[in-house]
């Protein structure tokens, strides 16, 4: 037998078995790099499902805020109207008194009645709205 | 009922249920009558309300309180949650009207009645503080033109401290509906 009769079937089972090998080699770093990569593509998903779950939260707290301040708006705006009423006759009184000592008073009226017009800002008050305003 | 009785267990499910039925139908009635019974008195009320506002603007005050009183007749339950304000808004009217025809004890009649129901802070207590500020800058005036000036100094500074009180409840209102609104 010349070593290339015998090499031959030798070389072919070599190159079966080197290919086999090659086949097994990938297809067990396949699933094992499928193994690695699947609990974090999972925790990816969950992250994305849980901050997808935080926003939806945060929208539907955010759009109810608002439907309950646009409800809200009527009695909003009539407290606005009450409040600046009586620091306008707070004023009044004051100026009527003349006593110096009582004018922080209309200041801090005066402060209340702007406080509460930038509170009803977003309702956009009409001014003598009150009246139509009952329970 | 010969079947029936033959079968007490089964006679007496049939009553327990047909009990059971009749019950709660007379149930659902009776609160349907209810409920539409209290929406009717409460839109009563708010006629009579527009009402009075309808009747002074027309110069009619005489029968604008008596609307606004007729609101304080109307029978709404106790625990009524749109009871206590309508009962102030219209006790706040009737002390309107009653500065506006210069029955200033009578004003103030109408406000102690509103006061003394009120049970938590609302828009119609602050209006009702504002009306008695207004009560006593009237007495205030007219202690002026009877030349009792230490009575209408005193009659004013209590004003000032109604209207204070007024402006703090709706402070607080307004700043505890932003609160919640946030």
């Amino acid at each position: 037998m010349s070593p290339q009769t015998w090499m031959d079937p030798l070389g072919r089972a070599l190159g079966v078995v080197a290919l086999l090998g090659s086949i097994a080699f990938a297809t067990a770093c396949g699933a094992a790099l499928r193994t690695e990569r699947q609990p974090r593509a999972v925790e990816r998903r969950e992250d994305l499902e849980r901050r997808l779950a935080d926003e939806e939260a945060r929208l539907a707290r955010a759009e109810g805020a608002l439907a309950d301040e646009s409800a809200a708006c009527p009695e909003r705006c009539r407290s606005s109207e009450l409040l600046c009423e009586a620091a306008r006759r707070v004023c009044a009184i004051v100026v009527e008194l003349d006593d110096p000592s009582l004018r922080p008073r209309c200041e801090r009226a005066e402060q209340s009645c702007a406080d509460g017009e930038r509170r009803v800002s977003s309702c956009g008050c009409r001014a003598g709205s009150s009246p139509d305003a009952r329970p | 009922m010969t079947r029936l009785s033959r079968h007490p267990v089964g006679a007496c499910a049939v009553l327990v249920v047909a009990l059971a039925a009749c019950g709660c139908a007379r149930g659902e009635g009776g609160s349907e009558a209810s409920r539409r019974a209290r929406l009717e008195t409460i839109g009563v009320a708010q006629g009579l309300l527009h009402e009075a506002d309808v009747l002074e603007g027309l110069g009619d005050r005489a029968t604008a309180v008596a609307r606004a009183r007729a609101v304080l007749e109307l029978p709404l339950a106790p625990d009524d949650p749109l009871r206590e304000p309508l009962r102030l808004d219209a006790w706040g009217r009737v002390a309107e009207l009653a500065i506006a025809d210069g029955s200033l004890d009578e004003a103030e009649r109408a406000v102690q009645s509103g006061l003394d129901e009120v049970s938590r802070p609302s828009y119609f207590e602050a209006r009702l503080h504002l009306v008695r500020g207004r009560v006593l800058e009237a007495r205030a005036a007219r202690a002026r033109d009877e030349g009792r000036d230490e009575d209408e100094r005193t009659l004013l500074r209590e004003a000032l401290e109604a209207h204070e009180r007024s402006i703090a409840i709706n402070r607080a209102l307004l700043a505890e509906d932003g609160d919640r609104s946030r």
